[in-house]
């Protein structure tokens, strides 16, 4: 396995973007992380958005959910990439020495 | 060896970046799973991505500027979506010639370029097509992210330009942008006001009604091919219908009384509009089909200005129930009407094609300015639009701009700016008032 099997970078990018665009996360005093998972239809539709590891503070979690349906439609898949969807395993990081 | 691609690809991601990433060393993307990627997000504001767009390449038709200008006006449709900054003015991109292409691409890339459009115009009879292609600058192999051929008539081969910029959007954010619309909007003098139409950029003017009297509020309907408008040219101010196509102007509504502010059902089959026939101005929903009319409000105060919410099943519109004007939102059938703004005196509701913001103007100490609210009454803004007068909003269908009317200059003109006020751009005027912003056109 390797990064070869979706090797589209501005594809990922985009996504990075967007989400980081909607995200709104509350404000915390302690380094705060959460791993949200989803996965993106051909067309671009968001399917299954779920946490995947809890950072622990619900309204965290539930910021970085919401980030990810905010940002929803992503681009369509790649041409090159043939399978029906992708699936992205999304960490949310906050730390505190910065913005 | 696969250890090395990883790394260095997460170096490439964080120039491209920059702080909006934490990658700490780790791969950025791992794959475990044939489709499964790993990424990270850190709180950071939006960065623009930079895209080179070199002069379009002729193969067939046009003339010497052609290729410039349809790379110029891709290159500013770009810039004014906020999301790109724009690399232009190089020659066109040698696509006969493979190796050169790709030495051209890498130097773009070396000066900072995390995607490339090339753009080819081919004219053939009275057709124009313009094909794409879209390359991605941020890894060493210059991927096609995106190849996609647009055909006009030659009369209208700039607006090639505008769908290409449109598709680079959908590319890099899944919706389309808005640079293929036009804004309709009303140019006079007391006595004597027409609508006009330009593309949403200020260019192609042309008129749509020259009927010599006033002619008021445009709106355009959800098919981009008709307006509704209030005119006073049987004597009365009432309600019609014109045709971008020139058919004749089809009578909407001429009840006794006041027939104004029209605002289209999302499926264009009804209109919402203010009626006076029962007395006092009341807001009705008139079937265009059959001409049959339902009343919504009633209500001792004067309510008007109706704008649908792009569900179609809620309805915001202007009350003075409680003494000054306010922005009201009621269910389609009437009910459940509640109160979403404080304070001022406010007007002009226009609900966002996205559905979740309705932009309204307020009155303060004598000065208009342009607001926006949740569509749930949360979060009212004032938008800093700078000094004079800003009023009469209305969304681009990507819900990131507003045109509006502003007085700065002395005289109204027509502007466009992004949703948060920044990048104000006149695109009609003097004496240019009450835009309308087509949806996307057919």
């Amino acid at each position: 396995m390797s990064a070869s099997d979706f090797p589209f970078m501005w594809y990922l990018q985009t996504i990075q973007r967007k989400v980081n665009e909607k995200w709104a996360p509350p404000a915390r005093a302690a380094e705060t992380n959460a791993v949200v998972v989803f996965e993106i239809g051909r067309d671009g539709h968001l399917k299954n958005p779920a946490v995947e590891r809890s950072s622990g503070d619900t309204l965290f979690d539930q910021a970085a959910l919401r980030a990810i349906v905010d940002a929803h439609p992503f681009p369509p898949l790649p041409e090159e990439f043939k399978q029906p969807a992708l699936k992205i395993h999304l960490g949310f990081n906050l730390s505190t020495d910065r913005g | 060896m696969v250890r090395h691609r990883l790394v260095a690809l997460s170096l490439l991601l964080v120039g491209c970046l920059g702080a909006a990433l934490i990658l700490s060393g780790s791969p950025v993307s791992h794959a475990q799973g044939p489709s499964e990627v790993w990424l990270n997000v850190q709180r950071g504001g939006a960065t623009k991505l930079n895209i080179a767009v070199p002069v379009f390449t002729v193969a067939s038709g046009g003339d010497g500027t052609t290729g410039k200008t349809l790379a110029d006006v891709t290159a500013k449709d770009l810039s004014f979506t906020g999301l790109f900054s724009v690399v232009a003015g190089t020659s066109p991109l040698p696509l006969n010639d493979p190796e050169g292409a790709k030495k051209l691409l890498a130097e773009f890339a070396t000066a900072g370029a995390h995607a490339a459009l090339a753009g080819i115009y081919t004219q053939r009879g009275d057709r124009a097509d313009g094909e794409m292609r879209l390359y991605d600058l941020t890894s060493p192999e210059q991927r096609v992210i995106a190849r996609k051929t647009f055909e006009m008539p030659v009369a209208q081969s700039r607006r090639l330009a505008h769908k290409i910029a449109d598709e680079v959007v959908l590319q890099f954010t899944g919706e389309l942008g808005s640079a293929d619309t036009r804004i309709a909007f009303v140019r006079g003098r007391p006595g004597s006001k027409e609508i006009y139409a330009v593309d949403y950029d200020g260019a192609g003017p042309t008129s749509l009604t020259s009927n010599g009297s006033i002619n008021l509020s445009p709106v355009w309907n959800p098919d981009a091919r008709s307006l509704a408008f209030t005119s006073y040219m049987k004597g009365y101010p009432d309600l019609y219908r014109i045709f971008v196509d020139r058919r004749p102007v089809q009578t909407l509504a001429s009840f006794v009384g006041i027939n104004s502010s029209p605002g289209w059902s999302p499926d264009g089959r009804s209109l919402a509009l203010t009626l006076s026939k029962d007395g006092n101005a009341e807001i009705y929903v008139l079937n265009v089909a059959t001409g049959a009319i339902r009343r919504l409000t009633r209500h001792i105060g004067i309510d008007s200005e109706p704008t649908w919410s792009p569900t179609g099943r809620q309805i915001a519109f202007v009350s003075d129930r409680q003494g000054e004007p306010h922005i009201y939102v009621m269910d389609d059938e009437g009910t459940n009407v509640r109160q979403i703004t404080r304070g001022g005196f406010q007007t002009q509701p226009r609900w966002s094609p996205k559905g979740d913001l309705i932009a309204f103007t307020t009155r303060r100490g004598g000065v208009h300015s342009i607001w926006i609210v949740a569509a749930d009454g949360s979060n009212q803004r004032r938008l800093d639009t700078g000094s004079g007068d800003a009023e009469s909003a209305s969304w681009s269908p990507d819900s990131r701009h507003l045109a509006f009317q502003m007085n700065r200059t002395g005289a109204w003109q027509v502007y466009t700016m992004h949703a948060d006020g920044s990048d104000q751009r006149q695109v009609a005027g003097p004496d240019a008032t009450s835009p309308s912003w087509s949806p996307r056109l057919p």
